[in-house]
């Protein structure tokens, strides 16, 4: 096995094994893995799971794949993971399509749950599994983060981590960078030396800068001129620019959204690395990330636990229930009153049986719905929006529950269940908890926008919202105190009185939408001790937006506003 | 067609009974309350138990709420003001056979009119899919004849057994023979157990009917040991 590999394959299914046990073990790519005893002759596969072999457990990684066939294959790959508490597998599904003798380069995203439990990884063709591996994830290899080191020369960074931390470095190609914002989850920051623009996709340059909007933090070390050089580097020099986190700290800090882009005046991965540039860059390394808006457990703690049947179908049910048995004389005595009174009787009882059997298709819509509480954290340098959901899932008599899942939007079982991902199609879940707590997040274009300046008469801001979607109830918070201001149709531009600031609710009290509106302003005053950013909270409706879910959901969006010198 | 007398002056009395009245509503509302707590997800919530199992649970109930009620006042241990019980009616004109069918005609429009009257709350709790519907519909139907086979031995006891106290223990006796010796019976005799029948009734189990010639033999010698009864009390003017 070659150093740097994370997983060690063996074969599980026993298909064609004399022709198997000819082909023996092959190697695709320098240190891949060895062709794996049990799988159709062939079809080869390359697995690595996490990044450059390191894995951090309970986050999106990429696992990924080059797989080759002499043979056409239309079909699935999935990536299953298990775990032991609770217990449940998550399993994600990419389709894909191999043409004989083409190696095909996939990325599955997964979540390692359990590390002493290895991945599977299957290859499905009409349903039925043709190959199988099994990748282990080695002790040495786990981390609580990772720092993605692109450079042409992969060595340099490890010296300045602390040895006994559980943070490591992964040197990584352009290719290696993922192309969905989400697998970014447990990279601590990334460190730009070496880029090639043209080896990069779309979609890579939207997922990094997604996910320094959501507050990664990314260190380019070149001179402003080669940053502007590099086209999918040039649009973070338009961002406002901070100050340096500390004295001795680079100067040159451009804030993105709630992440940060640092130019290093200095190369991090020279090994004579001045003392005083090396100190700065070991402080700068080990600072904290920003901290998520959205901690996905307080999110979840806000919804009821178990939403049940609606009060007012208990009520409703209750009241039939109730009329029922006070009409019973009414029915007995009808039944006494010859042919008539026996019909009354008989369509008495036919009516209230219907009535009861919609109130059982009332209840049913109901149950088997999700109760979620989603957020949209704006990011108007992407004009995009972070859209992160949690929510309970009923699972129904037979235990399963599907919905469609939108582009881009990856979900995840925080409880005991099985779960079927099948990317931008359908997530299935499966289970014998009746309660399933489930999480999903997405990255989502969403054209609203924001500024405010300050002057002599009191803060004016503006809002512009062009993203089709109808704002409404939108207050302004700063300083801990909020202020409504008028809906964007799609502007809106106003001078915020200083005299009708006040308090935001404190208790949310029952209704959802109420305990989730007293959520953000809470997370915004936790917030406002690190940042004086002035924020837009308003709800947003949601009817084309993260998951199809059966119900509707409150969407709120909390959207920084960006600062604007001079005199309005 | 013309009802039987001696079922048409049951039923009086029995629809404009207040003690009838008010059984009934105490027998709605305890499954009423089952049913609310069936309804999706409460049905989850209970530890340990399947919707679908809560949903069998509710019918077992009801089969014995049925049975007991039915047979209860046909053995005259739920009295009915008004209601004559087969010593009464031998002094009258009526054919004793007429009287014994006409106990067992009170006795199944009773048994139906009870389960009919469920039937909303079922509608409230049944999953919506035919095939739901109709297993339920088997299992209520199922538990017409169960009640009857009871009954239909009631008329007899309140003859042969003047002390109330001994007819009750007599006939919780024989509730407690249906449905729980029933159990210990071997394959497969032990088919016509309720409960076991409700439950093959309602999954639609092949030959599940054949299981209910055993209560119609019931039912039949029921009516036979009505008839004789009553026959010997207009012969012998004792039971």
């Amino acid at each position: 096995m070659a150093a740097p590999r994370a997983c060690r394959l063996r074969g599980i299914r026993l298909v064609l094994p004399a022709a198997l046990l000819l082909a023996g073990g092959g190697w695709l790519w320098p240190g891949a893995a060895k062709q794996p005893p049990g799988i159709p002759a062939g079809i080869t596969a390359d697995i690595r799971v996490g990044y450059g072999g390191y894995v951090v457990p309970d986050v999106w990684i990429p696992v990924v794949l080059r797989l080759r066939s002499d043979r056409e294959i239309a079909g699935w790959v999935e990536v299953v993971t298990a775990r032991l508490r609770p217990p449940g597998q998550e399993r994600v599904q990419v389709p894909v399509h191999l043409l004989p003798g083409v190696p095909l380069r996939v990325t599955v995203p997964a979540v390692v749950h359990d590390p002493r439990a290895p991945l599977a990884v299957r290859l499905l063709e009409k349903e039925v599994v043709t190959a199988q591996w099994q990748a282990d994830v080695l002790p040495g290899r786990l981390a609580d983060a990772v720092v993605l080191g692109l450079t042409a020369r992969p060595v340099g960074l490890q010296q300045l981590l602390d040895p006994g931390g559980r943070v490591r470095v992964a040197y990584v190609g352009e290719d290696e960078l993922p192309a969905r914002w989400q697998l970014y989850e447990g990279v601590s920051a990334v460190v730009i030396r070496d880029l090639a623009d043209h080896r990069l996709v779309p979609a890579q340059v939207e997922a990094l800068a997604g996910w320094v909007a959501s507050g990664g933090r990314l260190f380019v070390a070149s001179s402003l001129q080669e940053l502007a050089a590099h086209p999918s580097l040039r649009p973070f020099l338009a961002a406002p620019v901070q100050p340096p986190p500390f004295p001795g700290a680079p100067e040159t800090v451009y804030a993105w959204g709630r992440g940060r882009v640092t130019v290093l005046p200095f190369d991090p991965f020279r090994a004579d690395l001045p003392p005083e540039e090396g100190a700065a860059w070991v402080r700068l390394l080990r600072a904290p990330a920003p901290q998520a808006f959205v901690e996905t457990r307080s999110l979840l703690a806000i919804l009821p636990d178990r939403p049940g049947t609606s009060r007012w179908l208990q009520g409703a049910v209750v009241l039939v229930l109730a009329l029922y048995l006070g009409l019973l004389r009414t029915i007995l005595r009808w039944l006494l009153g010859g042919k008539a009174g026996r019909l009354l009787a008989a369509a008495l009882l036919l009516g209230m049986t219907a009535v009861m059997a919609t109130l059982n298709l009332a209840a049913r819509r109901a149950a088997f719905s999700f109760v979620q509480g989603a957020v949209a954290l704006g990011l108007p340098e992407r004009q995009a929006a972070v859209v992160e959901s949690v929510g309970r899932v009923i699972l129904p008599r037979r235990g399963t529950f599907s919905l469609h899942a939108g582009a881009e939007v990856l979900v995840r079982s925080l409880g005991a269940a099985e779960t079927s991902l099948l990317l931008d199609q359908v997530v299935r879940f499966e289970g014998t908890a009746h309660v399933l707590p489930v999480h999903a997040v997405a990255l989502l274009p969403l054209a609203v926008r924001g500024s405010y300046r300050e002057g002599p008469e009191g803060v004016e801001v503006q809002i512009e919202n062009r993203s089709g979607r109808r704002l409404s109830n939108p207050v302004v918070f700063q300083g801990g105190r909020i202020q409504s201001v008028p809906p964007p149709e799609p502007e809106v531009r106003v001078v915020l009185s200083p005299l009708r600031w006040r308090d935001p609710p404190a208790d949310g009290g029952r209704d959802l939408r109420s305990r989730l509106w007293a959520w953000a302003f809470d997370r915004l005053r936790s917030d406002a001790i690190l940042s004086q950013t002035v924020h837009l909270v308003a709800w947003l409706d949601d009817d084309r937006g993260l998951l199809r879910w059966p119900t509707a959901a409150p969407l709120l969006l909390v959207l920084p506003l960006s600062r604007v010198e001079g005199v309005p | 067609m013309t009802l039987n007398p001696v079922t048409r002056g049951d039923l009086r009395s029995r629809l404009v009974s207040p003690k009838i009245l008010w059984m009934v509503r105490v027998y709605l509302a305890v499954l009423g309350v089952f049913a609310l707590a069936s309804l999706p997800p409460e049905s989850g919530r209970l530890a340990g138990m399947a919707p679908g199992q809560v949903l069998r649970v509710g019918l077992v109930l009801q089969l014995a709420a049925v049975v007991y009620l039915t047979s209860a006042l046909a053995a005259g241990e739920i009295g009915v003001e008004g209601e004559k019980q087969i010593l009464d009616l031998a002094v009258t004109s009526f054919n004793p056979r007429t009287i014994a069918l006409g106990k067992l005609w009170t006795s199944a429009l009773t048994a139906g009119g009870l389960v009919a009257a469920a039937v909303p709350l079922w509608a409230l709790v049944a999953p919506p899919e035919a095939e739901a519907a109709f297993a339920l519909g088997r299992a209520m139907v199922v538990m017409v004849p169960v009640a009857l086979s009871l009954a239909a031995v009631g008329p007899w006891l309140t003859a042969a057994i003047p002390s109330d106290l001994a007819r009750t223990v007599v006939h919780w006796s024989m509730l407690l023979a249906l449905f729980l010796a029933t159990r210990w019976l071997a394959e497969p005799l032990v088919a016509i157990n309720p409960m076991r029948l409700l439950g093959a009734a309602h999954l639609g189990a092949p030959l599940w009917p054949l299981a209910l010639l055993p209560y119609a033999a019931v039912v039949g010698a029921g009516v036979t040991l009505a008839t004789r009864t009553v026959a010997r009390v207009r012969r012998a003017g004792v039971p």
